[in-house]
């Protein structure tokens, strides 16, 4: 295919991985983009003049029904070389016109007028989109890491870094709260840290974003928030 | 709290976070730390011996058990810190005295020396109780969660 055949064998993304293991690998690509990206879309979807034509959450639940269901949409997410939160804002904003054309052909209730005042493609306001990724991502990397522990029973050292790294309490107060040498919390913290650190960075590369990039990715998000 | 305050508190929480996703920053202490593990128990005191602390006396009973005094503990950290580029034996050396005086005199005078963020030096501590042994381990760990 041609769109993918411009990305090095190397470099191959999560999702052209799904997308070669067939019927299979595109439901997780699915389930994976509609779990992160459906916070990150209702915001966006919000601060369009479609919002008025239903909730935000309706309006990307028909966006992913119908984009995901066609089998070439990740295609051609993986020849834009842009990141994938933002190409799918813009898919969303055809969506979006796509149904408000239809609603106004029927009822008028949304504007003619308005159609043109969105942005035009590739000048979306992705600001609010960051933010509202960036809190999925981590959202998401905390229930991986919680799963990923539980799995090797190891439910207790997610306890220690969440309460050390999410809440801010010192190793000495999750020592106590846990009954535990805070050395050995140290320990444990660090066991998930670690595995969170992993699963941010492969949401990231999921994303879009090349290895030698998450750094700086990770500060694009961390800005998104100030 | 006000709705604003927490969603602010929300948003440091998510940045703070995120934050963890960077590619790890590597300490200077990592190379101590990693150096205790792989060459076990007695390694710290063959460190404080041969390096500058050593003009304290014997490590355990000057700085695991409290002899030295705060001026001493404070002239033998200040030697820790010359650095000597391109020897590893002495750049351990230098790193085992400067955090074990900085442990000693928390532990033992309740006094805080260096300049080191709190945060910091409290994992770097308990690394150190992680790798080594009784009586060190107790050092680090009351020297970590000392107030």
């Amino acid at each position: 295919m041609a769109a993918r055949d411009r990305f090095p064998t190397t470099y191959r993304t999560w999702i052209e991985e799904q997308l070669d293991r067939g019927g299979a690998g595109a439901a997780d690509a699915n389930r994976h983009i509609m779990s992160v990206y459906a916070g990150p879309l209702e915001v966006f979807a919000r601060g369009t003049p479609y919002a008025r034509m239903a909730a935000p959450q309706e309006l990307v639940a028909s966006f992913f029904a119908d984009r995901l269901a066609r089998g070439d949409f990740l295609a051609a997410w993986l020849a834009s070389g842009k990141r994938l939160r933002h190409w799918l804002c813009n898919a969303l904003v055809f969506h979006l016109k796509e149904l408000a054309r239809r609603q106004w052909r029927r009822s008028r209730e949304v504007a003619g007028e308005e159609l043109d005042s969105l942005p035009a493609d590739g000048e979306a306001p992705y600001a609010a989109v960051d933010r509202a990724f960036a809190v999925a991502v981590v959202q998401s990397a905390l229930a991986a890491t919680k799963e990923h522990l539980g799995e090797r029973r190891m439910g207790e050292h997610f306890r220690a870094f969440e309460r050390h790294h999410a809440e801010g309490l010192s190793y000495r107060e999750v020592a106590r709260e846990l009954d535990l040498p805070p050395e050995r919390v140290r320990v444990m913290a660090r066991a998930g840290r670690d595995a969170f650190r992993r699963s941010v960075r492969e949401h990231l590369r999921r994303d879009g974003a090349r290895s030698i990039d998450l750094d700086a990715e990770v500060e694009v998000l961390l800005e998104s928030l100030r | 709290m006000t709705s604003t305050g927490e969603q602010r508190e929300a948003l440091e929480r998510t940045a703070r976070l995120l934050a963890l996703g960077r590619r790890p920053r590597r300490r200077p202490a990592d190379a101590l730390v990693e150096d205790l593990e792989e060459r076990g128990p007695a390694r710290l005191e063959e460190l404080l011996r041969s390096g500058p602390t050593g003009m304290l006396g014997d490590p355990r009973t000057q700085l695991a058990l409290g002899a030295a005094s705060l001026a001493d503990l404070e002239a033998a950290r200040e030697l820790c810190k010359r650095g000597v580029p391109g020897d590893l034996r002495e750049h351990l050396e230098e790193l085992a005295g400067y955090f074990v005086t900085t442990a000693a005199a928390r532990v033992h005078h309740r006094a805080r020396i260096g300049s080191a963020p709190p945060r910091e030096l409290e994992a770097v501590l308990l690394d150190l109780a992680a790798a080594t042994e009784e009586p060190w381990r107790s050092f680090f760990r009351r020297a970590a969660t000392a107030d």
